[in-house]
């Protein structure tokens, strides 16, 4: 029997980027969807998912902040946060990663790139 | 004297007896020594070969598994443009709203192309003008009334040909000037040979130095499927203003 599949919440305001992903992970993860911070917060405390895909710049509440509150709960504490962006400069990068985040990338998403910095979190690199 | 003189001479025949069954058993043991050495000279020869043929053996799948990956590599990379495709397919048809299908427009070029300045314009009815329907991250009143013809925008309108900046084109020898200085693309709309609109590129984003294979492939994608559908949900959006209308009529909220 197979063993069950982790759970990958991508989170994003845009339609695009959420289809994109999805179907990039969908063959390997569970995918977990939402298209606002406050909506990702719940999926996450409900779901308890093994990696979260969270884009920087959302409107209401930005990945930033939603970062920071997730690192506040106990089912996402220690759950690798990978943001994802369009504005690549430092800056943008620091503010992640101060907010708690596990990693960064940049859109256009780089296919390998994100699958090998996904299985890089998890332990599973080959 | 004598018995002394027989031991002596016997002493000395059984040494030199000895002594040959010695040399005897020497040589033997030497003939068969010659013979392991031979015996394991041959067979460090068949190692010497085995263990040449394994290398070569080695450096062929060595070869072989460097070809299987960068097949793979590029299978995955095939992959991953291929998904580009279908994502930007399946958002620009995936709706009937003329407004849905200009966000997904936007949602292309800055999450797949890589650009958060972009215009689209759609041609008017009479064609002498390309009206700006949406732009993110441009100066929008630069940019309205562009004429078929006039600038780089305007000639890939009017010659219904892509523009890619430093590539050759009907627009190849239009200086970018003024609003259009930083357009890195510009891509007709085109439904059926008609020339309905033009999607304008402006800026890669900073960590994109530029267009890939696949940005191409996305910009003729949009030249094509968003043409179509921003074609066909104005059609609809038209059709159903026009139901709306009939229905309150029939209902007499308007005179017939």
């Amino acid at each position: 029997m197979d063993a069950p599949k982790l759970k990958v919440l991508l989170v994003d305001d845009s339609t695009t980027v959420l289809i994109m992903e999805e179907v990039l992970l969908r063959r390997k993860y569970d995918v977990l969807k939402a298209t606002s911070g406050a909506a990702a917060l719940k999926i996450a405390a409900d779901q308890r998912p093994d990696v979260i895909l969270l884009d920087v710049v959302m409107p209401a509440m930005d990945g930033i902040e939603v970062c920071r509150l997730m690192r506040g709960l106990p089912a996402t504490r220690f759950t690798p946060i990978i943001m994802v962006s369009t504005r690549g400069e430092m800056a943008t990068v620091q503010a992640a990663l101060a907010s708690g985040a596990t990693g960064f990338v940049t859109k256009p998403i780089d296919a390998h790139q994100l699958t090998s910095k996904i299985e890089h979190y998890l332990g599973r690199a080959p | 004297m004598t018995d002394a003189g027989d031991d002596l001479s016997d002493y000395v025949r059984r040494v030199r007896e000895n002594t040959q069954k010695y040399l005897r058993d020497l040589l033997a043991e030497n003939e068969k020594l010659c013979a392991l050495v031979h015996t394991l000279e041959r067979e460090l020869e068949q190692h010497r070969k085995e263990r040449l043929r394994i290398e070569e053996r080695l450096a062929a799948i060595e070869v072989e598994r460097r070809a299987y990956l960068e097949r793979y590599l590029d299978v995955e990379a095939q992959n991953a443009n291929v998904s580009n495709l279908y994502v930007a397919m399946a958002r620009l048809h995936g709706s009937t709203s003329h407004a849905d299908v200009l966000r997904a427009v936007h949602e292309i070029v800055v999450n797949l192309i890589g650009s958060e300045e972009l215009a689209v314009f759609e041609m008017d009815v009479d064609r002498t003008g390309l009206r700006l329907v949406s732009s993110e991250g441009v100066d929008a009143a630069s940019l309205d009334g562009v004429r078929p013809g006039v600038g780089i925008i305007g000639t890939c309108a009017q010659a219904g040909a892509a523009y890619v900046a430093g590539q050759t084109g009907p627009a190849a020898g239009v200086d970018p000037v003024g609003p259009e200085g930083n357009l890195t693309a510009c891509v007709p709309l085109v439904v059926e040979g008609v020339v309905t609109g033009v999607v304008a590129v402006f800026r890669l984003l900073r960590h994109k130095p530029s267009l890939e294979p696949i940005d191409h492939e996305l910009l003729a994608l949009l030249g094509n499927q968003a043409a179509i559908a921003l074609y066909s949900t104005s059609v609809i959006e038209r059709s159903g203003e026009r139901r709306s209308l009939h229905m309150r009529a029939a209902d007499g909220a308007l005179p017939r």
